[in-house]
């Protein structure tokens, strides 16, 4: 569906993010398309937007500014994301940049995350940095302690209990990855990113080969979620 | 080096994240200055 909306729309660039803890289940998906895929394990997007629900799409300008943002049932295939994409492209945001450009995240080695850290060690948000670079590079159980002690600076963030989760799965501890995911959704119900994830962990064939809507509606209602 | 966990908004500079492809080639966002792009974040479940 993307390659064919992609092939008519030569200046757009596109990237793919898939946010499943698992890479190799993305790879099929990867390897069936030209355009990039990458892979955000510890959810960083998913705590950058604040978004508890996929697919999403993000529109950005040739300055690097955000100009859309849709959570939740972002589908090509629906005329009406397609049309705004297609408004988005021809929309004249003119050249001028941000007065103050909110510079939220950046990329940062990992030295220099730790060098900050080690001014700031109180700091939340640079250990989640910090446990996702370590993830990043498959260095699971360096990650694991940054994230235990983004958990102890702040237990209510569903976010850093997510990564230390992706930091056990990607040690094979499953059952200690899932306690964590599973603390992530109790300080988040809503998020289905998470919920999603500890469902692909439990039931893998209601996941693969095809993915059983039907059963995950019931499985919602059986864990008494309410929208 | 700010990283206070805010939503951006429409409006905001998107933050300069890398995240690695299948094969480890980090990509970061950043790299697309001077193109429109569309992020699609998706799962696989």
């Amino acid at each position: 569906m993307w390659q064919s909306f992609l092939q008519t729309r030569t200046d757009l660039a596109f990237l793919s993010v898939a946010v499943d803890v698992a890479p190799e289940r993305v790879r099929p998906f990867a390897a069936e398309h030209p355009f990039p895929t990458v892979v955000d394990s510890a959810g960083q997007l998913g705590r950058l937007f604040d978004f508890d629900v996929v697919p999403n799409g993000v529109f950005v300008d040739e300055l690097g500014i955000v100009r859309f943002v849709h959570i939740g049932g972002f589908d090509i295939q629906r005329p009406e994301v397609a049309a705004q994409v297609d408004a988005l492209l021809a929309a004249d945001f003119g050249t001028a940049g941000v007065a103050a450009p909110v510079l939220l995240q950046e990329a940062v080695e990992i030295e220099v995350l730790r060098s900050e850290l080690a001014a700031r060690p109180e700091d939340a948000g640079l250990q989640f940095a910090l446990g996702d670079a370590l993830l990043r590079e498959g260095r699971g159980s360096e990650a694991e302690t940054v994230f235990r002690r983004a958990t102890e600076l702040d237990r209510d963030d569903w976010s850093v209990w997510f990564g230390l989760g992706s930091a056990l799965f990607q040690q094979e501890r499953t059952t200690e990855a899932l306690a964590s995911w599973r603390a992530a959704l109790a300080l988040d119900p809503a998020n289905f990113t998470v919920r999603k994830q500890i469902w692909m962990i439990e039931h893998p064939e209601r996941f693969y080969p095809t993915i059983d809507f039907q059963w995950q509606a019931e499985q919602l209602e059986r864990e008494g979620y309410v929208r | 080096m700010t990283l206070t966990p805010v939503a951006p908004r429409v409006g905001d500079v998107l933050p300069d994240i890398a995240l690695p492809t299948l094969d480890g080639r980090m990509v970061h966002l950043s790299e697309y200055r001077g193109k429109r792009l569309l992020l699609f974040m998706w799962a696989s479940w």
